[in-house]
């Protein structure tokens, strides 16, 4: 059965409004083998290429979706999720130590036009009713 | 005539024996009025931050006070819940205050904010509620290798609208010990301890391990483990002696036309800081104890 057998079949079978069942049954590896070796590398090629825009479309769409959705989010939930329960309450610990205090500051009214402070510590402690 | 004014002085009398309701503020009997300073910059936790858009928030607020859209006034003084007495700031003024000498503008100096706002604890409801009524971009930089801060200007907007996000995430620490005892008005640490310690003690309110800060799980405790975490009897006295500050995780709203900011407190850590003298080494150190989400 050559090319134009199939084509024949497939026409006929259009024509006389051929059932879904009818298609289904065919003998689809037969009808492979058929194929002339140049259209199975057509089919092959068209198939390489729809499969390679798909993964660049799927790649584009990651990278945009890592690069511009929510960020922070992502570095709130940041990297530390796959660390071990131990190395977690280590992170606990240091977050902690670097707590911000406010304690043990000198803060001083350098000039009260607007209000500048001259902090010691990197900690300002704002007095609004300074005066 | 007699009779009118006897009932009158009657009713007056019914009035005034009326009962004054319970607070509904966890925090105080009345209103908390707060100032306080949200550094923009996180150099250890510089994710903390990294949710704030300060671009959005700054240019907006610059372009709509320096074209007089808005009013803003001079931050120095006493200012708070009237802007009768306060004089607006001229252009002039902003571009001194901020250095700029050429036409570049630049917010990289704003690393500050204060704000001045109301919080109330809503105790049936279980929500800390906060109405920021004012706020303050804050300058620093250095100068032959001293630190300066300047208040630029203060915004005090008349409408409060809600507005668009503008940070998400952002965490922050506020101290509750201050040497200007004119920064937290009406807070009462005894009965926020009081009403935390008796509520999740009888289990209406949850709290959560303070690994949520490093990877977001919420772990339900038990008393048992808050003890071990505190090192002490779970109290109220032990909580609010030891109780510093508090850590919030909130989202804030910045509404571009009226430059107000409103802020959603998704959740609160309580940390402690242990000052006395003779503590060892261990114990001289903060300590976040637990998280409390709010609905």
């Amino acid at each position: 059965m050559d090319k134009k057998n199939i084509d024949i079949i497939l026409k006929v079978g259009i024509e006389k409004g051929s059932d879904v069942p009818s298609f289904l049954n065919w003998n689809k590896e037969k009808s492979w083998n058929i194929l002339s070796q140049k259209r199975k590398k057509r089919i092959l090629l068209i198939s390489i290429k729809y499969a390679a825009i798909f993964l660049i479309g799927i790649s584009i769409f990651s990278i945009f979706y890592f690069v511009t959705y929510d960020s922070h989010q992502r570095s709130f939930q940041n990297d530390h999720i796959h660390l071990s329960e131990y190395e977690k309450r280590l992170k606990l610990l240091e977050i902690e130590e670097k707590l911000s205090g406010n304690y043990f500051q000198n803060i001083i009214c350098e000039n009260c036009d607007g209000i500048i402070y001259k902090t010691v510590e990197s900690e300002l402690q704002i007095n609004p009713f300074i005066f | 005539m007699k009779s009118i004014l006897i009932l009158l002085i009657c009713a007056a009398l019914i009035n005034s024996c009326k009962r004054i309701e319970p607070s509904n503020n966890a925090l105080l009997a009345e209103k908390v009025k707060i100032w306080h300073v949200v550094k923009l910059e996180n150099k250890y936790n510089p994710s903390w931050v990294s949710g704030l858009d300060t671009e959005k928030l700054f240019s907006q607020t610059f372009n709509n006070v320096l074209s007089n859209k808005v009013n803003a006034y001079i931050p120095n003084g006493r200012f708070g819940d009237t802007i009768n007495s306060m004089e607006k700031i001229e252009v002039e003024r902003i571009n001194r205050y901020m250095d700029w000498t050429d036409s570049t503008i630049k917010y990289e100096d704003l690393k500050e904010i204060s704000f001045y706002e109301t919080w109330v604890l809503d105790k049936n409801k279980f929500r800390f509620m906060k109405e920021v009524h004012g706020w303050i971009p804050i300058r620093t930089w250095f100068r032959n290798g001293d630190l300066l801060k300047r208040q630029v200007f203060y915004l005090y907007p008349d409408q409060k609208k809600k507005g668009d996000i503008v940070a998400s995430n952002i965490i922050y620490e506020h101290a509750l010990e201050n040497m200007y005892p004119n920064i937290m008005v009406g807070f009462d640490k005894n009965m926020l301890t009081s009403y935390l310690v008796e509520n999740i003690n009888s289990g209406k309110i949850n709290a959560y391990d303070p690994i949520y800060i490093v990877d977001q799980s919420k772990r339900k405790l038990t008393i048992q483990q808050i003890e071990e975490i505190i090192g002490e009897p779970f109290t109220p006295s032990i909580l609010a002696k030891y109780f510093y500050s508090i850590i919030f995780l909130e989202d804030w709203y910045f509404d571009e036309n009226t430059l107000s900011i409103s802020k959603d407190v998704k959740a609160i850590a309580l940390v402690r800081f242990k000052t006395d003298r003779f503590l060892s080494e261990q114990d001289f150190k903060k300590k976040i104890l637990f998280f409390l989400f709010f609905n």
